[in-house]
């Protein structure tokens, strides 16, 4: 049985999330692992989106984080300010999970734009903005991070979300609370050095090689023995995982643009004529 | 956070571990739904140092002063009724230096705690405050009790008051569940930034319901359950003051008291049949049947105009049986996708 290194990803950023924590998910993978976590091992983790749904239970992936539809009712309902004062600012969310696109060796991130802030050329790619991502890595006690499609850099071209800044205390001296404790992307889960904040590879995928994340990493990146620890190797999850994530949310088995093109057509499939008949 | 965890506990135990000498301590309810079985079984605890605050208080502060509780009060109202040789324990205690009181507005009050409530460390409050003596005169928070800053956009002078967290908020809602998610509606006045502001909370309930109650409406939770540290369950809770969609005032009782409380000897005698004598709220109304019958509380019963209720809804699964909707195709098109799409092995 084949599975996607997508799928990997989303089941263990839910492990990241531990019993009992109260977690603010994000749009994309972070949606579906928390609700999977809650789940799963977290049955007792408090779960909240930026729209303001606390403690949501969802009984399939939400389709972002306004998305009530996708649990049958919830316990708190505030607006987005509150979420972000009374919640977040008092420090009472342990950590939020966000997607990101681009992040430095600090854990800072852009969101914001790719290439030129002005476009000027035509690669340069204009990105959604920070929506809720700046405060909440800024606040919550901790921040996990997951990279779905984007990629380390070198230099940030836009610094939409403060990570570790430049490194050491810089952050702390910045009065910033928390800070990136891990980054999960495709290959395997970075985390960041103590005293130095620099990132390096913590574990590794599945059928992933060590050189295969330094030609990923645009610097010279330091891995776990670099530091005393053992480089962790993530083990293959159980097939009944898998399946479970795949009706709780069938996008990441088939990647996002098969799946959005194959919605696309699906309107005729319902419609007589079928599919042959879509133009 | 807290979430999963229950957190019933008698009023007893939650006022004895909660509540320390000393302590700050806000009743969140504003004049409706007051904790008044909260704040007698503070006063039978006979806590001291307290520093009472209270946006707009009705008997509450008085009676809390009255039990030796209060050393401080951070207040805007504090009712009186009877003309003008009518004293209160106030009255007494301001006379006798017993108490510190600290005179703000009711919005005052309200902007302390929600700055407090959202983490920040002042915000800027309505400019009419400064131009009165609440504003000029200060007891015990001095200087910190109310600045001007000039805005840095406008550079307008800009009145600012700072935080408040008290220790411990006490709140009387409604319902709630085993986890501490409070539901109250009614007239919200300052419950939801009172609570909030503070570091633990206790909410005494008229009634304990399930979670999946409440999961129904969650937009009545104004505390949720990760904040709060201990329900009590304690039916007519806030009598004599009103609940909504459970009882309402009871005018007769309170011109009972107040006529009590003409003078210390009169006063002294209602706390003590009330609340010192009395073993818990269950034997306060047990005592009130005794003396007055059950026909003052049939005076008082509500009458009942139900919420509409909504459809908060939620949608159909992806997959009927072995097609997904979502996508339109059956299972075995699926996995003929994943198998094709795959990157690595099981």
């Amino acid at each position: 049985m084949k599975y996607r290194r997508a799928e990997l990803l989303v089941l263990t950023a839910a492990k990241e999330i531990k019993d009992g924590e109260m977690c603010v998910i994000g749009q994309g993978v972070p949606m579906a692992a928390g609700a999977i976590a809650k789940k799963t091992h977290a049955p007792n983790a408090t779960i909240l989106t930026e729209a303001g749904m606390v403690d949501i239970e969802a009984f399939q992936n939400l389709e972002d984080v306004a998305d009530p539809g996708a649990c049958i009712g919830f316990s708190y309902s505030v607006d987005l300010f509150d979420v972000f004062t009374t919640i977040v600012n008092k420090g009472y969310a342990d950590l939020c999970m966000l997607g990101i696109a681009q992040i430095d060796k600090y854990g800072n991130v852009n969101s914001t734009v790719i290439g030129n802030y002005n476009l000027d050329k035509r690669s340069d790619i204009r990105l959604p903005g920070s929506g809720g991502a700046n405060e909440f890595a800024g606040h919550c006690n901790r921040t996990v991070f997951t990279m779905m499609g984007g990629k380390p850099v070198e230099k940030l071209d836009y610094m939409t979300t403060p990570g570790w800044l430049i490194g050491g205390d810089s952050r702390r001296k910045a009065g910033l609370p928390g800070g990136p404790d891990a980054v999960l992307t495709r290959y395997g889960v970075f985390r960041f050095d103590e005293a130095t904040k620099e990132m390096y590879l913590a574990s590794l995928f599945p059928e992933t090689t060590v050189e295969e994340v330094r030609a990923y990493v645009p610097w010279d990146l330091k891995i776990a023995e670099d530091f005393g620890k053992e480089l962790e190797k993530i083990t293959p999850p159980n097939k009944e995982e898998v399946e479970y994530l795949r009706i709780f949310e069938p996008m990441f088995g088939i990647s996002g643009n098969i799946g959005r093109r194959l919605q696309s057509q699906a309107l005729p499939v319902y419609w007589e004529g079928g599919r042959s008949n879509y133009k | 956070m807290n979430q999963g965890s229950n957190k019933i506990m008698p009023l007893t135990e939650a006022v004895a571990e909660i509540i320390k000498d000393g302590d700050m301590v806000v009743n969140a309810n504003f004049l409706s739904s007051i904790p008044y079985a909260i704040i007698h079984e503070i006063i039978r605890q006979g806590k001291k140092n307290l520093t009472g605050v209270s946006c707009s208080s009705i008997e509450e502060l008085d009676q809390m002063l009255s039990g030796g509780c209060l050393s401080k009060i951070i207040t805007s109202y504090y009712h009186r009724a009877g003309g003008k040789t009518y004293k209160r324990e106030l009255d007494r205690a301001l006379k006798d230096k017993r108490v510190q009181l600290e005179d703000y507005s009711n919005f005052t009050v309200m902007s302390m705690l929600m700055a407090g409530a959202m983490g920040y460390s002042f915000v800027p409050a309505l400019k009419s405050v400064k131009e009165s003596d609440i504003f000029r005169l200060r007891t015990f928070k001095g200087d910190d009790k109310i600045k001007t800053i000039a805005c840095p956009f406008t550079g307008e002078e800009t009145v600012v008051v700072p935080a408040l967290n008290p220790d411990v908020a006490i709140v009387h809602v409604q319902r709630c569940d085993e986890f501490g998610n409070a539901q109250y509606w009614g007239s919200e006045g300052t419950v939801k930034w009172s609570a909030l502001a503070a570091k633990k909370i206790i909410v005494s309930c008229e009634e304990l319901v399930e979670h999946e109650k409440i999961k129904r409406s969650p937009f009545l939770t104004v505390i949720p359950g990760f904040r709060v540290n201990a329900v009590c369950v304690e039916p007519m809770g806030a009598h004599p003051s009103p609940v909504a969609g459970y009882y309402n005032h009871d005018n007769l009782f309170r011109a009972s008291f107040f006529s009590f409380a003409f003078g210390q000897a009169a006063n002294e005698k209602f706390i003590s049949e009330w609340i010192l004598d009395r073993k818990d709220r269950k034997d306060y109304i047990d005592h009130y049947i005794s003396r007055f019958g059950q026909k003052p509380l049939e005076i008082l019963k509500v009458n009942e105009y139900m919420s509409d209720s909504v459809n908060m809804g939620y949608k159909n699964t992806y997959w009927r049986g072995d097609f997904c909707d979502e996508i339109a195709l059956t299972r075995e098109e699926y996995e003929r996708k994943t198998e094709e799409l795959g990157e690595l092995e099981l």
